[in-house]
């Protein structure tokens, strides 16, 4: 089995403390915004890393978020993606924030790196270099 | 404010034990006229939505779908599992007129409110 290297978020913030009660139940309801209603922030949503023959993809659940308030940012092999969401009912306008960083995987290819937003839920495919993806050696 | 009441509704059956649910964040906004519920849920189209009214509970499950064939999880924070809300309804709403459609992962629930509570004005004659 061949282990990626995946390191948690850049910014030191609270929200990366809160993960820290997340590792090795993932199927457990986050305990994440317990904190995040002491220590307001910018809030880091939480992100599924997955692997197929030819991508890797990171998957984000933003719900309500438009295409165009999401930003997404590749540096330095580090992922962003982030946005400023405003909504405005009748009586108040708010706004929250929030940026999340992942380093990518090695060996993808940055040129061709795709995101979609589709039902709230944001997909960011990042294809495989093709030197990275398993391939048939003919024999001569 | 709210006038609906959350609750976690039990139902030991056999589906319950095979399916995970998970509750989803909702906001209640109350006017003259209706409730307005908004759900999140992302990774949900139109087709997976199920709202059910039972006496006085609304029931909503709403699944999202499985990662598609193939796809490897490599790390997972996501919590998994069908959406599945349950809330009390403690204002009599007219059940025939509940509106709902869902955007960007957002269901919005409109529950309009039975013409017996709706607040009216008396003429002084």
């Amino acid at each position: 089995m061949k282990l990626i290297r995946y390191e948690y978020p850049q910014s030191p913030s609270v929200s990366a403390f809160n993960r820290l009660f997340d590792l090795g139940a993932p199927t457990v309801e986050r305990f994440g915004s317990l904190f995040d209603d002491f220590f307001a922030g910018a809030d880091q949503p939480a992100v599924d890393l997955y692997e197929d023959v030819d991508n890797f993809y990171a998957r984000l659940e933003l719900p309500g978020v438009k295409k165009d308030a999401v930003d997404v940012e590749l540096e330095n092999s580090i992922l962003t993606v982030s946005s400023v969401v405003a909504s405005e009912s009748k009586d108040a306008a708010k706004q929250y924030r929030f940026s999340r960083s992942i380093t990518v995987p090695e060996g993808v290819a940055f040129d061709k790196v795709d995101a979609s937003l589709t039902d709230g839920v944001l997909t960011v495919t990042l294809p495989k270099a093709e030197a990275r993806k398993p391939r048939q050696i003919e024999i001569k | 404010m709210s006038t609906l009441e959350s609750q976690t509704i039990q139902k030991p059956d056999a589906e319950t034990k095979a399916r995970h649910w998970r509750r989803p964040h909702y906001n209640v906004v109350e006017s003259a006229e209706a409730f307005e519920i908004s759900v999140s849920v992302p990774g949900v189209n139109r087709s997976g939505i199920d709202i059910s009214v039972d006496g006085d509970v609304l029931t909503l499950e709403a699944s999202r779908g499985e990662a598609p064939n193939g796809w490897k999880a490599l790390r997972r924070e996501l919590p998994q599992g069908d959406y599945r809300l349950a809330l009390k309804l403690n204002v009599p709403i007219n059940e025939s007129a509940i509106k709902a459609q869902v955007t960007d992962g957002i269901l919005g629930l409109t529950l309009p409110k039975s013409e017996e509570v709706k607040p009216r004005k008396i003429k002084v004659s």
